[in-house]
């Protein structure tokens, strides 16, 4: 009988949802209920398990944890990012790795749209003012309608975060490695390069994947052109965004702001330059850890595990 | 010459702008760059007036400030509702009301949107944890809109462009009105249904009446007792069209999941108000249309109804 050990379940997601027994049905089943954000923490959950379920990018699959994970054959990651795998070496390996798509997209998007309008309006600056009896009225806010959106990477989530924006009244551009005029013509965005979408955009929308290609492809030179009204949003990965360069123009208020669910190291350190500015609204990269989402997710994830140990995988990135 | 007072330009939208070059045009004009929220004040400034500018729900033109502005003509508000303004008063009076309706809804509907988005994803409570080192909060799971069913009570210009977003975000939309029509349903692509049916039903519930005798305290603690626990209200219209002693008891028992405010009684918000203490609350300080686009856009029409009425053919009048 095959081994699923789950080795990050924190905050709580498969323990006790309607999908642990559909697991165990599946496998033996064990469960970590605590974070696996140290090395020696994941070669001792991963010593005898046949498949590995993995939730957060804190969960570092390397070479080195995979050495000692002998019997390992398939990592089903719980979410659609799947950079803290080392998937070379998982092909080299033949171990299986899959991901849930889409399943997050809903969530993640409107997560995205949810950061545009709070640094827009200032919604924690503001709500602390008006607790504290200041009455802020004059505190400068802004608005989205009628305003240009621009959406880098245009997959599943990047395409409704167009269509949220289009619904909210602005005008969507969108920048992504491969363009196609009927992509265009069915999202009704039209595709720029990308050093023209962030001069031109008013709130930037990052919604791609990690990769080689697009560490740091949110570079110091990109970050420059932004219009000093722009809002950033990043809501993939922190490494996409050169974090450096983005903490620095907020300093200097050369843009409006930045509202972030991603970071460069997570959790995000304690007394993070991040942490001291008025002009950026931060998440704990929650914003697809709705219970629906949840659900939706971890449905898909079984399904891939199901078919995986059928030797029918379905989802496969490796 | 027309003398045009501006009682309570705070914070300042007409001093040193355009429009204050515009009025000029009409007039002579006197700009105060603070708030009116006492009597004496508002009847100070109104003595010479004989046309008023009125921005802020705090300067409350009472019958008896009414009673000292003898050269007064008309009120041009700054705004949708007028309910700061003795209207019967007026009408005996013969001075005229204007207002500035229709130009700000898409923005109120972002803002009433943003509310709900704030409350349901924990902004203000998450941005502190995030920046004080801590992370994900298991007992604190963020919610989505997607999927749920989002409740508008009034479907006039602000309660539709609520609704056209609530669709835009994936939800069902359904609403009540004092007078619905199978039409406007169809035009909107929303159900109408009663007032306690939408708040049994709803996971969020925005306001956006405007503030009347008839829907005074409409949103009694009866409906508030019918919410879902999981529910969200928004009220981005008028603080008094909430129970909101009501409110405040629902949200202390955590018998809802939250309200996001932009408008409460009074006005500004006292320190040390209950609200002002409550983990499950967003607040704002009546600020939904206050973008620079929707100043310049309802000054201007302000503007326009005062010129409007100087040559004989009065715009947008209420009384």
């Amino acid at each position: 009988m095959a081994h699923i050990v789950a080795v990050d379940d924190h905050p709580i997601v498969i323990k006790g949802s309607p999908f642990e027994p559909a697991l165990r049905e599946l496998g033996e089943l064990t469960i970590y209920n605590s974070l696996a954000n140290k090395p020696e923490l994941l070669i001792e959950r991963l010593r005898d398990a046949d498949a590995a379920v993995v939730q957060h990018v804190s969960s570092r699959v390397t070479a080195e944890v995979l050495e000692q994970a002998r019997r390992l054959k398939l990592i089903a990651v719980f979410g659609v990012g799947v950079d803290m795998v080392d998937v070379a070496t998982c092909r080299r390996r033949g171990i299986l790795v899959t991901n849930t798509p889409g399943a997050n997209a809903a969530a993640v998007a409107e997560g995205a749209i949810t950061l545009a309008l709070a640094v827009a309006r200032k919604v924690p600056l503001v709500d602390r003012l008006t607790r504290q009896g200041a009455w802020p009225q004059g505190e400068p806010i802004t608005q989205l309608c009628g305003k240009t959106l621009g959406v880098v990477g245009t997959g599943n989530i990047g395409r409704r975060v167009a269509e949220i924006g289009k619904g909210l009244g602005m005008k969507v551009i969108a920048w992504t490695f491969h363009p196609s005029e009927g992509r265009a013509r069915e999202l009704g965005v039209s595709y720029v390069p990308l050093a023209e979408l962030m001069q031109t955009a008013d709130v930037v929308s990052i919604n791609v994947r990690r990769s080689a290609d697009t560490e740091k492809l949110i570079s110091r030179k990109l970050i420059g052109l932004l219009k000093p009204t722009a809002i950033l949003v990043n809501t993939s990965r922190g490494a996409v965004v050169d974090e450096e360069a983005l903490v620095e123009a907020l300093q200097q208020k050369r843009i409006l702001g930045a509202g972030l669910d991603v970071y460069a190291v997570e959790p995000l350190p304690k007394g993070h330059p991040l942490a001291a500015l008025d002009n950026v609204v931060l998440f704990p990269h929650n914003v697809a850890m709705t219970p629906e989402t949840n659900l939706a997710t971890l449905e898909m994830m079984t399904a891939n595990i199901r078919s995986a140990l059928a030797g029918k995988p379905v989802n496969i990135v490796a | 010459m027309t003398r045009i007072v501006v009682v309570d330009d705070h914070p300042s939208i007409a001093k040193g702008t355009i429009i204050e070059r515009r009025l000029q045009e009409l007039g002579e004009v006197a700009i105060y760059t603070s708030l009116a929220t006492k009597p004496e004040l508002l009847i100070e400034r109104l003595r010479d007036a004989e046309v008023a500018i009125v921005e802020r729900t705090s300067s409350r033109v009472t019958a008896e400030v009414l009673a000292h502005a003898s050269r007064l003509k008309h009120i041009a508000v700054y705004g949708i509702g007028v309910d700061n303004v003795d209207l019967d008063y007026c009408r005996k009076r013969s001075i005229m009301v204007t207002n500035t309706p229709g130009y700000s809804a898409p923005v109120v509907a972002e803002a009433a949107i943003a509310l709900a988005l704030a409350v349901l994803r924990r902004i203000p409570q998450y941005d502190d944890r995030v920046r004080a080192g801590l992370w994900q909060d298991p007992g604190q799971a963020p919610g989505q809109l997607y999927g749920k069913t989002l409740g508008v009570v009034g479907t006039g210009n602000i309660g539709a462009a609520t609704a056209r977003l609530g669709l835009a975000h994936g939800m069902k939309v359904i609403a009540w009105t004092l007078h619905p029509s199978a039409e406007r349903a169809r035009e909107l692509g929303i159900e109408y249904v009663s007032l306690e049916d939408l708040m049994r039903t709803a996971d969020v519930v925005s306001i956006s009446l405007r503030h009347t005798p008839q829907s005074e305290k409409l949103i009694n603690g009866r409906l508030l007792g019918l919410m879902k626990p999981t529910a969200v209200l928004v009220n981005t219209a008028r603080g008094p069209i909430v129970d909101q002693e009501a409110l405040v008891e629902v949200l202390r028992q955590r018998r809802i999941r939250g309200a996001g405010l932009d408008v409460f009684t009074p006005e500004p918000l006292p320190a040390g108000h209950p609200l002002c203490e409550m983990d499950n609350v967003v607040l704002s300080p009546h600020i939904a249309a206050a973008t620079p686009e929707m100043a310049l856009a309802g000054m201007g029409m302000a503007v326009d109804n005062i010129r409007n009425a100087l040559e004989g053919h009065p715009t947008h009048v209420v009384a």
